[in-house]
């Protein structure tokens, strides 16, 4: 059965999402939905289709994390957003269409090992992880933002290098503005990746901070791929001006990749 | 495979750092297939391969064939094709001027 659910602002609103959707039940949002930083995880199929929608200030608003469910989240607006507007985990699939993510702030996050932290501080529109059978990303609209001083990122596929996988991700007619870091970046799918049609402008700041320089990898891309996987990139419009940035980058870390 | 992709690189001030490309392959890219990119704007390379040694030593680009459009003077670069020193048997059909510092590079020119 469909919820119909209509925003207030009120904290409320909130709880009555959650219960929903901890109970399979689909979901029609209309209006504002304030998450004041928390997080709703989906832990089975669901649906969650916006009619003039927008969740404001959630921190990571939606993780999704159904092994062999099927999950969809349509039509939804992110505004306000800390972190990222989507962590999509685990599903068989998982469906992102049509959505607008304006502007994500960042949180440092460690981009070295436990015995040796590394903060930064890093924004994500949304990832992808490669633990999803399928993932299909399209026709959103992706605006992160950002500072010289934040790696922030538009859409970011994630696998494990050397890692058994099975996801066919298909990323399509999207339009990914303002990172400092990558447009679009892909990360050991260790299968197949469909990168079509997106509009990337990377806008004009990108962020490689002297402070990291021989730490990390500093690149600055539209579309990102690197490791192993059979990535199709193909009739994308990239605009980058940054001068040290590459539109398009093929990146083998492993004598393998 | 990266193919028919439209790129237009805009860099301001218009000084390239030493990753800019409109198409790069870094470290060990293997056997890729980069097909009739339009490139247009200002870079310091239209396609770039680059080794780089990293903590597994040095990692190369190995294999990989760039199928490029005729040069329609829409990007202005230093080199179109660039191929860096350690890049192996690169596979380039194109009527532009390729920079070769690898091994093994092989250009075929188009008859047109």
């Amino acid at each position: 059965m469909t919820q119909t659910i209509q925003g207030t602002g009120d904290p409320k609103d909130f709880e009555l999402l959650t219960e929903y959707i901890s109970l399979g039940e689909d979901v029609i949002l209309q209006g504002e939905f304030d998450f004041s930083r928390r997080s709703i995880t989906v832990n089975t199929s669901v649906s969650i289709v916006g009619d003039n929608a927008f969740i404001m200030n959630g921190d990571t608003p939606f993780i999704v994390d159904a092994p062999g469910g099927t999950v969809t989240i349509e039509n939804l607006g992110f505004k306000g957003t800390t972190n990222k507007a989507l962590d999509l985990v685990r599903a068989n699939k998982i469906v992102v269409a049509n959505c607008q993510i304006l502007g994500v702030a960042a949180v440092n996050t460690n981009l070295g090992t436990q015995t040796k932290p590394l903060f930064f501080p890093i924004a994500t529109g949304m990832v992808v992880h490669a633990d999803n059978r399928i993932a299909e990303i399209h026709d959103n609209l992706v605006d992160v933002g950002g500072s010289a001083n934040e790696f922030t990122i538009g859409i970011f596929g994630i696998g494990v290098s050397g890692a058994s996988s099975k996801a066919e991700f298909r990323v399509y007619r999207n339009t990914v503005r303002n990172c400092t870091r990558h447009g679009i970046d892909l990360r050991y799918i260790n299968q197949s990746a469909m990168v079509m049609w997106n509009d990337i402008d990377m806008g004009p700041v990108a962020s490689q901070p002297q402070s990291l320089i021989g730490r990390v990898d500093l690149f600055v891309n539209g579309i990102r791929c690197l490791g192993s996987g059979y990535y199709l990139v193909a009739e994308n419009r990239i605009v980058c001006n940054f001068e040290n940035a590459a539109a398009i980058r093929l990146q083998g870390n492993y004598d393998a990749g | 495979m990266v193919v028919s992709n439209d790129v237009l690189m805009n860099p301001t001030p218009q000084m390239f750092g030493p990753d800019n490309a409109a198409i790069e392959l870094r470290r060990a890219a293997r056997n890729s297939c980069i097909v009739e990119n339009r490139l247009q704007g200002q870079a310091r390379a239209g396609v770039a391969l680059v080794a780089e040694t990293s903590t597994g030593g040095m990692l190369s680009p190995v294999g990989n064939t760039l199928v490029l459009p005729d040069h329609d003077g829409r990007l202005k670069s230093d080199a179109f094709v660039a191929v860096g020193k350690n890049v192996t048997d690169t596979l380039i059909r194109a009527n532009l001027p390729v920079e070769d510092n690898g091994s093994g590079t092989m250009v075929f020119r188009r008859i047109n």
